[in-house]
């Protein structure tokens, strides 16, 4: 008895100290927010609000704005997570193969993350508003080098280029780490089984960094999601309303509109959803994984 | 197994809950004193913060605040910051969680940011700065009678143009009386070297859609009500006529303007650059402007819309008090804001410091800067127009911009303007 | 091996530099703004600058009080990646263990609400952790560095026993068992036997959190009110104001704010090189 005692207390004690911080930190203000948006709350003092149901929740799938927004965001993850995952995985390749100058290239392919989402928007901002339209017409009629933002789809391309661009570095990290915990020796025995690149990527390798692959998966899933930043410095929603990703727009409903309680409405359900996509996607990556 | 970390959750529920319950903190004043955490203890002085977010005068306003605290030791001031819409976002959550906390000293345009905060400021009437505010400078801070705010600056918008470039031109700036003479003038200043268009706006939503839509509103004999009249739904845009007047001057200049492509950013620099002859703006860009190095001269220009001859003034925004501070700190705060608005000493940072047009009497408004000046001429004059965009339905602006957007793209011709705005609006006002 | 032939290397070696100019791109933009002033930013904006003046990281540098700001952020950054690291690879490890309902029910309170965008706890949060006051201690979880920190651990938990779970259960258990059987308990067992394991993920996790919490501006600007107290991206603020943005000054800024990111990062990239590794996995 005494035994088992003891072990749920050390048990406790590993985890304790997170959980107490996370419920606080992250739990209960959750939870707030749920009870809010059953309410008419204003944004201010909850004291007061009143209890609408699920008036609020009725209003949201009304908000054809809303619903365009949460449609765009699901393109702009899907895109997200294939182009990401592809190229991030490369460059890990790339950077732990036996290039030259591998070394270099690891600093360089990380160092867009370091510039944080707003400030990245802007500066892409200025790319393809000034730098593309100077190229194109250097060279002529382009189709190719002309100002993204003014056009709704290839706003909507920039968004995701950007984007890309700077969650790449964060995944092959992720990858790098993975790759690099996949033991020597079964490399080695692979190759001795006269396995090509190919292959051996394919058969052996991929496998063992299954895990990464769903972890990755899924950052990129979560943080396409909620991208914000990007979207407000890169296009704000433009051109004219046609790049408006959901975050935005229930930052917008929020603080533009003054309505909190529809907001937080529209958060619940916002994060059911993904977590419903999110929570598929793993079960099925997880069936995959090969455990050592 | 289930045992374990049924007890962690448990443990860790209890203690929550108990830190939450056993911490909660008494109502009452003194608060925003131990939120000072460079001075050790709570001192004798009740200490004042003062937030707003043009970050342009943010170290003015620190050197204003650090003369001020020299001259009495009752108060003690501290200047905080925040930049552009931050400013809304940190308010919204401070006076949300905690009021007696928020700043003593806060900034709000007028319309529905005041009403919004309303509840939380404090009346000013007792205050001498509130009995030198410019007439008619003070209604949009009045609530039932009661003063709730002091304006910050006077500001103006209309066409800023390059002096020397309209000379170059051959264009003389007192014969630009109607629209036709302002298309014909813009063809001719295309004609200079250098010159991409004639006018150009900035793509941000206050200057593509608010500010240029305020002259057809503002130039009607009754604005309230024609737009109380649209509000109530007795009335559709695109059947006022001096709207339809106003697209039809949009349609007729379009091509010698930038379409309101480009940033404010680089709207003043393309001025500064000589790039463009024109930029509807006001002000307040006196600062860029001096950050540019202009090298010509420049001044007002009326839009000559409706035989209108002056400029569009008013004020964006307002300094209020919490209410929700303490009386000493209340009582700090009013000092610190007659202080710079009405003693010389914090006066010469107004007007020299912080480049602002005062809205108060006893001001020396000699050595203003060149804008500053041209819009206390034209005020002088009685040749000014209201700012009636706050009457226009909340937090539209945007989506107001984006029709503007459209228009500018083609997408939209006149009538299909006003049609969108129409539609914008209704659904703004619906809300 | 050695079948790898020339001119597939030489195409890799191509691609991987094309990509990492691109990728470079953008820093080199901030780089040579950094040194115009206003107006050449205006009319050139991609082309190098006339001089090489650093009059402009001087007067960034002081208006954003830089040293100030420079020791607020790292205190913060630092203590709470390492608590972080600290609470959830402790967590993980134990929820990896115990393998049971509940522990994977905990497991999934933690990754789900990796989806919760920030935006929607904000405000809350804030009415919340105001009730934390006990003013006669002076103690406060707004408007202190403490106070930021414990929202940090909370906020970066999540994303932190993820990535510690998926790479634990990659950890093979017998290393463990032969230390119990050697006389460790667990305390001892998981700092001694397994954390040193975990190098490579927990470097990851480091930067990971570093990357967001270094750069992060919504949350200090809501809690640290006080000058004093600012980190660096609040202190750039003085540059981005509500329609303009002084662009040297802000590019010279963040310059100066990213390297000592880079610095980590480049310390830190040693611990996942694949040498290391092997070394104390054999």
């Amino acid at each position: 008895m005494k035994k088992s005692v003891k072990r749920n207390l050390i048990a406790a004690a590993f985890i304790v100290p997170s959980l107490f911080i996370f419920i606080n930190v992250v739990i209960i203000p959750f939870v707030m927010g749920i009870v809010y948006s059953f309410t008419d709350w204003d944004g201010f003092k909850f004291a007061g609000s009143n209890f609408v149901g699920f008036g609020n929740y009725v209003r949201v799938f009304q908000d054809s704005d809303f619903l365009t927004s949460f449609g765009l965001t699901f393109k702009y993850a899907v895109c997200m997570i294939i182009l990401v995952n592809v190229i991030g995985l490369s460059l890990a390749m790339l950077v732990t193969s036996k290039i030259k100058s591998r070394n270099l290239l690891r600093s360089i392919y990380f160092l867009p993350n370091l510039i944080g989402g707003l400030i990245l928007g802007f500066i892409w901002k200025f790319v393809f508003t000034k730098f593309f339209v100077q190229v194109g017409e250097v060279m002529g009629n382009s189709s190719i080098f002309f100002n993204w933002l003014d056009d709704p789809t290839a706003s909507f391309w920039a968004l995701v280029f950007v984007g890309t661009w700077q969650m790449a570095g964060y995944v092959m990290i992720i990858y790098i780490a993975a790759i690099q915990g996949v033991s020597d020796e079964v490399l080695e025995a692979a190759d001795m089984d006269g396995a090509g690149g190919w292959m051996r990527f394919r058969k052996i390798m991929f496998p063992l960094i299954m895990p990464a692959f769903t972890i990755s998966l899924f950052l990129t899933l979560s943080n396409a999601f909620k991208q914000y930043d990007t979207n407000i410095s890169l296009t704000n929603g433009g051109p004219y309303g046609t790049t408006e990703l959901v975050a935005m727009n229930i930052f917008k409903t929020a603080f533009s509109m003054n309505q909190y309680a529809l907001a937080q409405s529209k958060a619940i359900i916002f994060f059911l959803v993904i977590l419903v996509v999110t929570v598929t996607q793993v079960v099925i990556s997880k069936k995959r994984e090969v455990e050592q | 197994m289930k045992k374990k970390v049924g007890a962690a959750l448990l443990s860790v529920a209890m203690l929550s809950t108990l830190v939450a319950c056993g911490a909660k903190s008494d109502d009452g004043a003194n608060k925003a004193n131990s939120a000072d955490t460079t001075s050790k203890g709570t001192g004798k002085k009740a200490v004042i913060t003062i937030i707003q977010n043009k970050v342009e005068i943010q170290s003015a306003l620190e050197d204003a605040v650090k003369e001020f605290n020299k001259t009495q030791d009752k108060y003690e001031v501290q200047a905080l910051g925040a930049a552009g819409d931050n400013l809304m976002t940190v308010l919204q959550t401070q006076f949300s969680s905690a009021p007696e906390k928020a700043p003593t000293i806060f900034t709000t345009a007028s319309g529905s940011e005041f009403q919004k905060y309303l509840p939380y400021m404090a009346p000013l009437d007792d205050m001498k700065a509130a009995s030198k505010i410019v007439e008619g400078q003070d209604t949009a801070a009045r609530n039932d009678g009661k003063l709730y705010g002091l304006p910050v600056a006077l500001e103006g918008f209309g066409l800023i143009y390059n002096k020397d470039m309209f000379k170059e031109a051959g264009v003389n700036a007192d014969d630009i009386k109607t629209w036709d003479d302002l298309v014909a003038a813009s063809t001719k200043l295309e004609q200079v070297k250098g010159v991409k268009k004639a006018i150009a706006y900035a793509q941000e939503s206050y200057f593509r859609f608010m500010h240029p839509f305020n002259w057809p509103f503002a130039l009607m004999k009754d604005t309230s009500g024609t737009i109380a009249k649209i509000n109530a739904g007795e009335l559709k845009l695109q059947d006022i006529p001096e709207l339809k007047e106003y697209v039809a001057d949009l349609d007729k200049i379009k091509d010698h303007t930038n379409l309101s492509k480009d940033t404010y950013d680089e709207q003043v620099a393309g001025f500064a650059a000589g790039q463009y002859a024109m930029i509807h703006q006001g002000n307040w860009a006196q600062g860029l402007l001096n950050d540019y190095d202009v090298k010509f001269e420049y001044g007002f220009l009326p839009v000559p819309f409706e035989g209108n001859q002056g400029i569009a003034v008013g004020n964006s925004n307002f300094f209020r008090v919490n209410k929700h501070a303490s009386e000493d700190q209340q009582a700090g705060a009013k000092a610190f804001l007659d202080w710079l608005l009405t003693d010389p000493a914090g006066q010469h940072y107004v007007t020299d410091e912080f480049n602002f047009i005062p809205v108060y009497s006893g001001f020396d408004t000699s050595k203003m800067d060149p804008l500053s000046q041209e819009v206390n001429r034209y005020a002088s004059e009685g040749k000014t127009v209201k700012w009636v965009f706050d009457q226009f339905p909340a937090g539209a602006d945007q989506e107001f911009a984006n029709q503007m957007e459209k228009y500018y793209a083609g997408k939209l011709t006149g009538e299909g303007l006003l049609e969108a705005l129409q539609n914008v609006w209704m659904t703004a006002v619906k809300k | 091996m050695k079948r790898r032939n020339k001119s597939t290397s030489i195409l890799l070696e191509v691609i991987a530099w094309v990509s990492g100019l691109l990728m470079l791109l953008p820093m080199y933009i901030m780089f040579v703004n950094s040194f115009k002033g206003r107006a050449e930013i205006f009319t050139d904006t991609f082309g190098l600058p006339k001089s090489f003046s650093f009059e402009y990281y001087a007067a960034a540098m002081d208006k954003m009080n830089f040293l100030s700001a420079f020791k607020n952020s790292l205190l913060v950054s630092v203590i709470s990646i390492g608590l972080i690291i600290i609470f959830s690879a402790m967590t993980s490890w134990m929820l990896v263990r115990m393998k049971n309902k509940l522990s994977n029910g905990i497991l999934l309170l933690f990754v789900g609400t990796m989806l919760i965008p920030f935006q929607s706890v904000m405000i809350p949060l804030m009415q919340y952790l105001n009730k934390w006051d006990i003013p006669s201690l002076n103690f406060s979880m707004i408007n202190t560095h403490y106070g930021l920190i414990f929202m940090y651990i909370g906020f970066g938990l999540s994303m932190s026993v993820f990535l510690y779970h998926g790479f634990i259960k990659g950890v093979p258990i017998a290393l463990e068992e032969a230390a119990m059987i050697e006389g460790c308990n667990t305390w001892q067992t998981f700092w001694k036997v397994v954390f040193p394991m975990l190098t490579p993920i927990t470097m990851t996790v480091g930067i990971l959190n570093l990357l967001w919490i270094w750069n992060d501006y919504l949350l200090p600007s809501l809690t640290l009110t006080s000058p004093a107290l600012r980190t660096i991206p609040l202190s750039t603020f003085f540059f981005f104001g509500e329609f303009t943005i002084q662009w040297n000054l802000a590019m010279a800024g963040l310059v100066v704010s990213i390297i000592p990111v880079i610095i980590f990062y480049l310390f830190a990239q040693k611990y996942i090189i694949k040498g290391v590794m092997a070394g104390a996995v054999k």
